[in-house]
C-alpha cells in the first residue's frame, strides 16, 4: 500500500446515455507517481470514464478528487489548468498548424490575452521565447525537431501520435490520461512509447492513467491495473493479480462480451 | 480622378471590414453571419451621436465601438457557448432583425429615411473633406485594423484561435477556455467592424438600414472567400476584385440589364463556385500559419 | 375574442411554418446539411404555383402539383450539383452552408429578375372566410390545417412503416454503418431532398394566397423555419412540425401587445429564449454537431 495519497480518486462515478448505464458506480484510485492501466473489453466505458474525469461529460453521480480537490463536473479547460493532461484515441493534431505551433499551443502562457497580443508587451515576448525553447526541447526529445515548421497534417500517423503527446506534455501536467496511445504504432514506435511513459514517471515524477488493449504493454509497465466491464469495476490489483483473476478470463474469453 | 479616389476609398473600407471578418471565419472558425449588422450598428451610433447629439467625431466613433462591442458581447455569450450550428443560426437571425429594429425604432433612427448630414471629421482644424485627405484617413484606419488583426494572429492568442478552429475538444483539453476566447474574439471583430462603420458614416455622410443588411453580408462573405479567409492580402484582393468588376461592367456591359439585381445573384453564384472549386480563395495562403 | 382570433391566425401561419420546418428537418436529420437554400426552393414553389394557376389558368390542385414537382426537382438538383460534390471532396461542414446561402441568394436573384420584385398575389379579392363560434377562419387556415393533418400523418407512417422511411432513419442515426448495410446514400438523399422540397412547395402554395409571393421571402422564412426546428428539437421530426405551430402561435399572439412590424424580432426573441433555457428544444433532441 502506498503511503502517499492517490493523486486521482474516483468514487461512485455514474453516467448514463439515455437508458444505458455506460459508467456504473466506478470507484478506484490512481497511485501517485506510477502508471495505472484501465483495461476492459470494447464498450466497457473506459473512454467515457476519461471523458468524465477530463470534464467533457458530466458525472451523473459520484465524485472525483484530484490532489484532494473535488473536480467532478468542472469544465475541460479548468481540469487541464489544474494539471491533468489528456490524449485521445486518435492523435488529433491541429492539422493546419505547424508542428512547433501545435506544441506551443499547449504551453498555457500567462500573457496570452488580447492586449498583450496587440501591444506586444516585452515581458510577455520573453515568455513566448521561453515557451518556444521548451517546445523545441520536447520536439527534440521526440525526434521531431527537424519537422518543426512543417504542417502537422503532413506527418505520418506515428509522428502525429508523438506530436500529440508532446503537445500535452509541454504544460507539465502532473497526471496524464492516455487513451490507447499504442494504436497504429509499429514495434519501434511502441518501444519508444513505453520508454517514454517510464521516463515520465521516473524522471518527471508524473502519474499516468492509461487505457490500453495491448496487454504486453499493460503488463510490463503498469503498477496497477483496473478491469472495467460493462461500465463497472470488476477487479483491481497488480498486473499479475488481475491477469490471473477469474474475472479477467471471463471478461475476455467467457460469457461477458461487449454490449 | 475623383472617381478613382472614390473607388479606392470604398475598397479600403471593405478591406478593413473583411480583415475583421477573416479574424472570425479564417482564424477562429466562427462563421459569423452577423458581421454586417455590427458594421451597421457602428455606423448608426456614430451618425446618431454626431447629428442628433452634436458630438465630435472621435468620441462618437469611440462610443459607437463601445456600444457595438457591448451588443456583440451580449449576443455572443449565450450563443457561442452552444456548439455546432446553433450560433450560426442565432447570428443569422440577429443579422435579419437588426435591420428590422433600426427601421422600426424610427423615433431614434429616423426609420427608413436614414440619417443625413453627418459631418466630416477634422484632425486639428484640418478637415478631412472628400478626396485625398479622406482617402489617407481611411487608409490609416484600415491600416490600424490590419495591424491589430495581424498582431492577434501571430501572437499566442492566434495560436489559441487556430486550435479552437481546428479542434475545439482538444483545445479545451489543453486548457483553452473555448467559450470565453470565442466570445472575446467575436467582440473584438465586431468592434473593428464598428470602426469601419463610423468611417463609412463619415464618408457617405448618410446612413440607412439597408446598407447593412443580409445582402451586404453576402457581399462580405464573397469578398472574404474570394481573397481567402486566412490572408490579409486576401482582405485587400477580395474587395478590389468585387468592387472593380461591377464598375468595369458599368462601362462596357450590356445596356438594359439592371446591374443591381444581377449583382446579388452573381455574388451568390460566386460563393457556390468558390466552395466547390476554390475553398481556400483565389489567393493561396502560405501553407503554415505565420509565427 | 381578439386573442382567440390571433390564436387562429397564428396557428394558420404556424401550419405554413410547420411544412417548411418539417421539410428542412427531414433534410438536416438525414444529411447534416444546413440547407438554407430550402428558402429558394420554397420561393420557386410559390412562383411555379402562381405561373400555373394565374398565368396558365390551371386548376388549383394541379397548380399545387406543378409547384411540388418544380420544387422537388430544384431541391434534388441542388443536392446533386452542389452538396454531393462537396461531400465527395470531403469539404468542411461550413462550406456546404456557405454554398447553400449562395444558392439561396442566386435563386432569389433569378426569381426577382424573371418575375420582378413586387409581391404577386393569387387573387385580388380578400380571402373568403367562414365564421365558427364568432371566430373567422379563412380558406387558407382550413386548407392548411387539413393538409397538415393528412400529410404529416402520412409522413409519420412513411417513416415508421416503409422501407424508405427505415432507410432514412438508419441513415440519420449512423451514415457509415448504413452504407455498410448497403443503404445507398445517394438514393436516400435524392428522396429526402425531393420530399423535403415538396413540403416546402405546399407551404408556398398556401402562403401565396395569404400574403403573396416575393423573391426575398426565402431568407425570412428560412429563419423562422430554423427557429421552429430548434424549438421543437432538431433531431425530432414531429417536433419540427410542432415547433412551426408554436412559433406561428407566439408570433400571432405578439400582435396583441406589439404591432406587426415586430414580428420577426419576436421570432428572434423566441430563439434566444430557447437557446438560453432549453437548447435541446421542447422534445429534447439537440442539434447534431457534424464535423467534416
Amino acid at each position: 500500500m502506498n503511503a502517499v495519497a492517490p493523486i486521482l480518486s474516483l468514487s461512485g462515478l455514474c453516467h448514463s446515455f439515455g437508458g444505458l448505464r455506460a459508467v456504473d458506480q466506478v470507484t478506484f484510485d490512481v497511485t501517485t507517481g506510477g502508471i495505472t492501466s484501465l483495461i476492459g473489453p470494447n464498450g466497457a466505458g473506459k473512454t467515457t470514464v476519461f471523458n468524465i474525469v477530463s470534464g467533457v461529460l458530466a458525472a451523473h453521480a459520484g465524485n472525483i478528487h484530484f490532489g484532494g480537490q473535488p473536480i467532478e463536473n468542472s469544465p475541460p479547460h479548468r481540469v487541464a489548468a489544474l494539471g491533468i493532461g489528456r490524449t485521445f484515441q486518435a492523435p488529433r493534431v491541429f492539422p493546419e498548424m505547424s508542428v512547433l505551433n501545435n506544441v506551443m499551443v499547449g504551453s498555457r502562457l500567462r500573457g496570452e490575452g488580447l492586449l498583450s497580443a496587440i501591444l506586444q508587451i516585452p515581458s510577455h515576448g520573453r515568455e513566448v521565447r521561453e515557451a518556444r525553447k521548451r517546445s523545441e526541447e520536447l520536439l527534440g526529445a521526440f525526434g521531431l525537431l527537424h519537422r518543426a515548421h512543417e504542417t502537422a497534417g503532413r506527418l505520418s500517423f506515428g509522428e502525429q501520435r508523438f506530436l500529440s503527446i508532446a503537445r500535452t506534455l509541454v504544460a507539465r501536467p502532473s497526471l496524464i490520461l492516455m487513451d490507447e496511445p499504442t494504436v497504429g504504432l509499429d514495434d519501434v514506435g511502441l518501444a519508444k512509447l513505453t520508454d517514454l511513459m517510464r521516463r515520465l514517471v521516473s524522471t518527471y515524477g508524473a502519474t499516468v492513467l492509461l487505457i490500453e488493449h495491448h496487454m504486453e504493454t499493460v503488463m510490463s509497465i503498469s503498477q496497477k491495473v483496473v478491469l472495467l466491464v460493462q461500465g463497472a469495476v470488476v477487479t483491481t490489483g497488480t498486473p499479475e493479480e488481475v491477469r490471473n483473476s477469474p474475472a479477467m478470463l471471463e471478461a475476455y474469453l467467457g460469457k461477458k462480451h461487449s454490449a | 480622378m475623383n472617381y478613382l479616389l472614390h473607388v479606392a476609398t470604398v475598397i479600403l473600407l471593405y478591406a478593413g471590414l473583411v480583415a475583421s471578418l477573416n479574424l472570425l471565419i479564417g482564424h477562429a472558425g466562427i462563421l459569423s453571419f452577423a458581421h454586417a449588422s455590427f458594421y451597421g450598428i457602428g455606423a448608426y451610433v456614430t451618425a446618431m451621436l454626431t447629428v442628433y447629439a452634436g458630438w465630435d467625431w472621435l468620441p462618437a466613433v469611440a462610443a459607437a465601438v463601445v456600444a457595438t462591442a457591448a451588443i456583440a458581447f451580449l449576443i455572443g455569450v449565450p450563443t457561442l457557448r452552444l456548439g455546432g450550428d446553433y450560433f450560426i443560426l442565432a447570428l443569422f437571425g440577429f443579422q435579419l432583425i437588426v435591420v428590422d429594429v433600426i427601421l422600426n425604432l424610427d423615433d431614434v433612427t429616423n426609420g427608413p429615411f436614414g440619417i443625413r448630414g453627418i459631418p466630416r471629421p477634422s484632425v486639428s482644424d484640418y478637415g478631412l473633406a472628400s478626396g485625398w485627405p479622406f482617402l489617407i484617413g481611411t487608409a490609416v484606419v484600415t491600416g490600424v485594423v490590419f495591424l491589430i488583426v495581424r498582431r492577434i494572429v501571430t501572437s499566442p492568442l492566434g495560436g489559441k484561435l487556430h486550435a479552437i478552429r481546428d479542434d475545439e475538444t482538444v483545445a479545451a483539453a489543453l486548457g483553452i477556455n473555448v467559450a470565453r476566447t470565442k466570445t472575446m474574439i467575436f467582440t473584438v471583430a465586431a468592434a473593428l467592424a464598428a470602426v469601419i462603420g463610423g468611417m463609412t458614416a463619415f464618408y457617405f455622410r448618410f446612413v440607412e438600414a439597408n446598407a447593412f443588411n443580409s445582402e451586404v453580408m453576402i457581399l462580405l462573405l464573397a469578398m472574404a472567400f474570394v481573397g481567402g479567409t486566412r490572408s490579409l492580402w486576401g482582405a485587400v484582393a477580395g474587395p478590389t476584385i468585387l468592387v472593380l468588376f461591377p464598375e468595369i461592367f458599368r462601362f462596357i456591359g450590356p445596356v438594359g440589364v439592371d446591374l443591381a439585381k444581377v449583382q446579388q445573384g452573381l455574388y451568390g453564384l460566386l460563393l457556390v463556385l468558390l466552395m466547390l472549386f476554390r475553398p481556400l480563395g483565389l489567393i493561396r495562403p502560405r501553407e503554415r500559419d505565420s509565427q | 375574442m381578439l386573442v382567440a382570433q390571433l390564436v387562429i391566425n397564428g396557428l394558420g401561419a404556424g401550419a405554413i411554418y410547420a411544412f417548411v420546418a418539417l421539410g428542412f428537418a427531414l433534410i438536416y436529420n438525414a444529411t447534416g446539411v444546413l440547407h438554407l437554400a430550402h428558402g429558394a426552393v420554397f420561393a420557386l414553389g410559390g412562383y411555379a404555383f402562381y405561373t400555373a394557376v394565374v398565368l396558365l389558368k390551371m386548376p388549383i390542385p394541379v397548380g399545387c402539383l406543378v409547384a411540388v414537382c418544380a420544387s422537388a426537382v430544384f431541391g434534388i438538383a441542388i443536392e446533386k450539383l452542389v452538396y454531393r460534390p462537396l461531400r465527395a471532396r470531403k469539404s468542411e461542414h461550413a462550406s456546404s452552408m456557405i454554398a447553400s446561402i449562395g444558392v439561396l441568394t442566386l435563386g432569389q436573384s433569378v426569381l426577382g429578375i424573371v418575375f420582378g420584385t413586387d409581391s404577386l398575389a393569387m387573387q385580388t379579392e380578400p380571402l373568403k372566410t367562414i365564421s365558427v363560434f364568432g371566430l373567422y377562419l379563412n380558406y387558407v387556415h382550413i386548407t392548411a390545417a387539413v393538409l397538415a393533418l393528412v400529410i404529416f400523418s402520412a409522413i409519420q407512417v412513411l417513416l415508421v412503416r416503409s422501407q424508405f422511411g427505415r432507410a432514412i432513419r438508419a441513415f440519420s442515426d449512423n451514415p457509415k454503418l448504413s452504407r455498410v448495410f448497403g443503404i445507398n446514400s445517394d438514393h436516400v438523399n435524392t428522396l429526402v431532398y425531393g420530399l423535403g422540397s415538396g413540403l416546402a412547395a405546399i407551404a408556398a402554395c398556401l402562403i401565396s394566397f395569404d400574403s403573396g409571393i416575393r423573391p426575398d421571402v426565402g431568407f425570412s422564412m428560412m429563419f423562422t423555419a430554423l427557429v421552429a426546428v430548434i424549438v421543437g428539437g432538431a433531431g425530432y421530426l414531429p417536433g419540427a412540425a410542432a415547433g412551426g405551430f408554436l412559433v406561428g402561435l407566439l408570433q400571432g399572439l405578439s400582435l396583441w401587445p406589439f404591432s406587426a412590424r415586430w414580428q420577426e424580432v419576436t421570432v428572434f426573441a423566441v430563439l434566444i429564449a430557447f437557446l438560453l433555457i432549453r437548447p435541446q428544444g421542447l422534445f429534447g433532441y439537440s442539434m447534431m454537431i457534424r464535423r467534416a
